[in-house]
């Protein structure tokens, strides 16, 4: 069971990255136009590259949560599976937010 | 349009449309205790639906959508749809298939345990929640960026 809730906690926590990455990497490709050439460059375009290196921070995060993870029980996955969803909530509005006020500015 | 990104958009549609009918049972189910069965095969599809809609309206974003809907919305009546909807859509896109994993892998691996433990099933019916309201907003951006279009 332990080893269970590891796996889950650990791609929660691996989530909860990419969510992170991807609401960060939108943000700063608008305001900063060498990033988003940089991840342009990468793939051909910047959308896909963000998705690419949103999976590779998923793996990555939920490979070193699994490895670095001693101990888990119901409450921490629980406030993991938590955590992903309210971080996807404000990640949705803040990305909704920025590109109203990129739209209107 | 030719018949190849009609079909990538088509099937794009489709098979989001599909994961979202399948996560919304995943939540019922987990509200009602329906049976493993049911919540494993749903949950499963929901993942492999919004990933497959994932590559193939990706697909078409990349290849033909900001070559030749992009500029025909933006010089038309409505340039806000892509200026905020799309580039919205787009980005919340890059979220769901997470959710969906997750929320898939939670029910796969804990089993019974989904249902008689209030600890795990609370979180569980959250993401479900989440996962629904996000597909369903995404949708309604793009059948306003549809709409939008000369």
């Amino acid at each position: 069971m332990n080893k269970k809730l590891k796996i889950i906690d650990s791609v929660g926590f691996g989530a909860v990255a990419a969510v992170i990455f991807v609401v960060f990497a939108t943000i700063v490709a608008e305001l900063f136009s060498s990033f988003k050439d940089f991840l342009k460059e990468f793939s051909g375009h910047h959308w896909t590259s963000k998705g690419i290196f949103a999976f590779l921070v998923f793996l990555a995060v939920s490979f070193l949560a699994y490895f670095c993870q001693k101990k888990t029980n119901l409450d921490k996955t629980a406030k993991i599976l938590f955590t992903l969803g309210y971080v996807s909530v404000l990640g949705s509005l803040a990305i909704f937010g920025f590109y109203l006020w990129h739209y209107f500015l | 349009m030719t018949l190849l990104f009609q079909n990538l958009l088509i099937w794009h549609v489709i098979l989001g449309i599909l994961a979202i009918f399948f996560s919304v049972t995943v939540l019922l189910g987990l509200l009602k205790n329906a049976g493993l069965k049911k919540l494993k095969t749903f949950s499963l599809l929901g993942v492999l639906g919004f990933f497959v809609s994932w590559i193939l309206g990706g697909y078409y974003y990349v290849n033909y959508y900001g070559s030749s809907v992009k500029p025909a919305i933006k010089s038309g009546n409505y340039p806000w749809a892509h200026g905020i909807f799309m580039e919205t859509k787009e980005h919340i896109f890059l979220f769901i298939p997470f959710l969906s994993l997750v929320s898939a892998l939670a029910i796969w691996l804990l089993r019974e345990k989904i249902q008689t433990e209030p600890k795990l099933k609370k979180p569980l019916i959250f993401l479900s929640f989440l996962i629904v309201a996000l597909g369903a907003a995404i949708t309604f951006m793009g059948m306003l960026v549809s709409g939008a279009v000369k």
